[in-house]
């Protein structure tokens, strides 16, 4: 099922299939190895704050939006 | 056209004397490190050039510039250590001074220092370095944090697969160094360009078309790189004047490939360097077993939903009683120590208005600096430099992302607020971990109206003590409530939006106590020549106006204000001056012109809560002052000074005639 990545739990893991939003903030994001194909796991979730993402190795902390604008699938 | 004629002549000035300068220093080399934040550059930078660094800005810029210099078989290398960034492109500053700098064609040899633990991502910026076509050494770092994770990394197969000299190092301990200076210098020397890495079929084949078309035009770039950024429709392109037709054909191609990945360029790009990234990184690290640290259990409480906070809060309140009884104790020792020169002053024969200028005025500003400076300032920069080189202040952001929010900024944003509470300096440079000026303003407004410690000792000196703690407390929560609206109100009508937050949170680590403690002792120095002038001036200024008997015009001048709005006694003007030099200094003065330290005689409770809560609202500190010019330029800075006075006499004002019409 698709759906944005701000949506997983903790512990679950998505496939990054698309990117949404404005051009730098995409570039950023690919910049960051947040490309399509990529499997990423949710670490931590702040309550109503961001939530931490594991992607090769590293732990992002992204804000709700910018995690509203990730769309994922199941593994 | 005089005017671009002059202009036209004073550029070739330059640049046919920079030709002369490079030519002088010819047998110098320049290496420049690059690499990802926190792969461990900064040791590496300690490490090669010990003593011998300076610290300052890039021109124009708030990002810190570090450059050192050491002697290599009678040689001279200049070593610049470039921002730690992720990639090439322009998305922060610290990526466009990096670029620029690698492409002005200064350096003679980058050193990419990379975390052998993060291969993958590190590789990803050093395609990009390669793309640039100088010549390049990698510094494999962190060999055993890689280790203790369980992944082995084969340096020569690295080396073999990307064409450049690799060097395993362990910069902490000072392991294989020797050996990646060697390897720097020796390639320098040689001059290659090194060939650039190869990318998938149909990009290549662009690339190629592109480069013919670019020919021999721009010879300062290499074809390729300039072909890569044209696809990639970066802004600084725009700065060239590549011709149109260049620019159309690169638009076609680019639509091309849009349509067939279905994806922008930008993630069609930036995916097939990671598909290479992540082929060198297989062929070359081993993962073998996974055995959690004990700073990896740390981390699952300081990140925890519930426990996460609990420390948080603890970790921050024991942190700060601690640097108060720090401050506290150095301060009072500092001042007992400059107290013996004024003995030896008052003992020298010159004219007593020298003596006055020169003691109370000049020095006094000096002395002000220092006791603030050292015992305050100083363990607050060890404190952040801790925060930062271990990784808890990326936690911290983001523990309190949430409710920084409301305010327009990042979770970052809390941290020179926080600091605010020690001092309003240290808060205010502090910004600099902010990435828009939009939130480096908003959140240097608001630590400014955070009460340090000066003001700390107004507020329990004179609310604390005669009317009780319960109202001194009530100063401060009233404070944050005004810290709260103001930021709510800022980000609503200031321009601009903050963007998302897109931050790495970096492993925990125990920071390297070397360069935490050379970080600090820079900063420091930074403060004392920002402050140490304005502080000076001031207080010769002050001591001029009394010289002069200006004391009583001055308060009848501001008495309309003190007096009428405020409903202050009027020799509570001449003090409010004087707490621009430092806010403490309002207290001290009253008691000296009134001739009693009991206040109750000349000020009653209504007047002890406005005269603090104006004290701590009503204008930065002449340092505070100097911090923000250095930091956001004249204009802002004036901007937010009016900002605040106006927001001090407007609360402080309404407060003032709410309790005289409730209360009497």
């Amino acid at each position: 099922m698709i759906r944005p990545l701000s949506t997983l739990k903790v512990g679950e893991k998505g496939k990054i299939v698309k990117l949404v939003g404005g051009i730098g903030m995409i570039k950023r994001l690919s910049d960051l190895g947040f490309i399509p194909e990529q499997e990423v796991e949710v670490v931590r979730s702040a309550p109503g704050g961001p939530i931490a993402i594991r992607v090769k190795g590293t732990i992002y902390a992204l804000g709700r939006g910018v995690a509203d604008k990730i769309y994922v699938d199941d593994v | 056209m005089p005017l671009v004629e002059g202009l036209q002549i004073r550029y070739m000035l330059t640049t046919s004397s920079e030709k002369a300068d490079s030519h002088i220093l010819s047998r110098e080399i320049t290496i420049a490190l690059a690499g990802n934040p926190n792969a461990g550059k900064s040791v590496v930078f300690n490490q090669l050039t010990g003593g011998n660094q300076i610290i300052g800005n890039w021109p124009g810029k708030t990002v810190e510039r570090t450059e050192g210099w050491i002697r290599y078989r009678g040689r001279r290398i200049r070593i610049v250590d470039l921002p730690g960034i992720y990639s090439l492109s322009t998305y922060t500053e610290e990526e466009l001074i990096a670029r620029e700098f690698i492409l002005s064609g200064t350096p003679d040899v980058i050193i990419n220092v990379i975390d052998a633990s993060l291969l993958e991502r590190s590789l990803f910026l050093t395609l990009q370095l390669l793309e640039t076509e100088k010549p390049l050494v990698l510094a494999i770092n962190q060999l055993d944090v890689a280790e203790s994770k369980g992944l082995k990394t084969d340096v020569d197969t690295l080396s073999k697969l990307l064409g450049v000299p690799a060097v395993g190092i362990i910069a902490t301990k000072g392991m294989g160094l020797n050996r990646l200076l060697a390897t720097a210098i020796e390639l320098a020397e040689k001059r290659e360009r090194v060939v650039p890495p190869m990318y998938g079929g149909e990009i290549e084949q662009s690339l190629e078309e592109l480069v013919r078309l670019l020919g021999e035009a721009y010879p300062e770039y290499p074809a390729r790189w300039l072909a890569i950024k044209i696809l990639e429709r970066d802004e600084w392109i725009g700065k060239l004047s590549i011709p149109e037709e260049i620019l159309d054909r690169a638009e076609e191609v680019r639509n091309k490939i849009e349509e067939t990945h279905k994806e922008s360029i930008e993630v069609v790009i930036s995916s097939e360097r990671y598909a290479l990234a992540s082929r060198i990184a297989r062929s070359s690290q081993y993962y073998e077993r996974k055995k959690r640290t004990i700073l990896q259990n740390l981390d699952t409480v300081l990140l925890h939903p519930i426990l996460g906070y609990v420390s948080m809060l603890f970790f921050l309140f024991v942190t700060f009683v601690a640097l108060f009884k720090i401050g506290a104790v150095g301060s009072s020792f500092l001042e007992a120590l400059f107290s013996n020169l004024d003995r030896f002053i008052s003992n020298v024969s010159i004219p007593e208005v020298f003596k006055n200028l020169l003691w109370d005025g000049l020095l006094s500003g000096f002395i002000s600096g220092i006791t603030i400076a050292l015992p305050y300032i100083l363990p607050f920069y060890l404190f952040l430099s801790f925060l930062e080189n271990s990784g808890y202040l990326a936690r911290i952001a983001f523990l309190t992302d949430s409710i920084m929010h409301k305010l327009g900024l990042h979770g970052k944003g809390i941290i020179p607020i926080i600091m605010g509470y020690g001092c309003n300096v240290p808060a205010i440079l502090g910004t600099r971990i902010l990435e828009s000026k939009r939130e480096r303003t908003i959140v240097s407004f608001l630590s400014m109206l955070i009460p340090c410690s000066a003001r700390t000792v107004v507020i329990l000196g004179l609310v604390g003590i005669f009317l009780g703690l319960k109202w001194a407390l009530l100063i401060y929560i009233l404070d944050l409530v005004i810290i709260y609206i103001a930021g709510v109100l800022m980000n609503r009508y200031y321009p601009g939006e903050t963007p998302g937050l897109i931050m790495e949170v970096p492993d925990l680590r125990i920071p390297v106590i070397k360069p935490t403690l050379r970080q600090s002792w820079f900063r420091i120095k930074e403060f004392l020549y920002v402050a140490l002038p304005y502080m000076m001036l001031g207080s010769t200024m002050l001591e001029v106006i009394k010289i002069l008997g200006w004391f009583d015009a001055i308060n009848r001048i501001l008495s309309p204000i003190i007096v009428y709005w405020l409903g202050l006694p009027p020799i509570t003007g001449i003090v409010l001056i004087f707490g621009l030099l430092r806010k403490e200094l309002t207290l001290i003065l009253l008691s000296t012109l009134s001739g009693t330290t009991n206040f109750s005689m000349i000020l009653n409770p209504r007047q002890m809560f406005i005269f603090s809560l104006f004290v701590t609202l009503y204008i930065p500190c002449l340092a505070t002052i100097a911090a923000l010019k250095k930091e956001l330029g004249n204009i802002t800075a004036f901007l937010l000074v009016i900002a605040e006075i106006s927001l001090s006499l407007l609360i402080a004002g309404i407060l003032n005639h709410l309790w005289l019409y409730i209360i009497g």
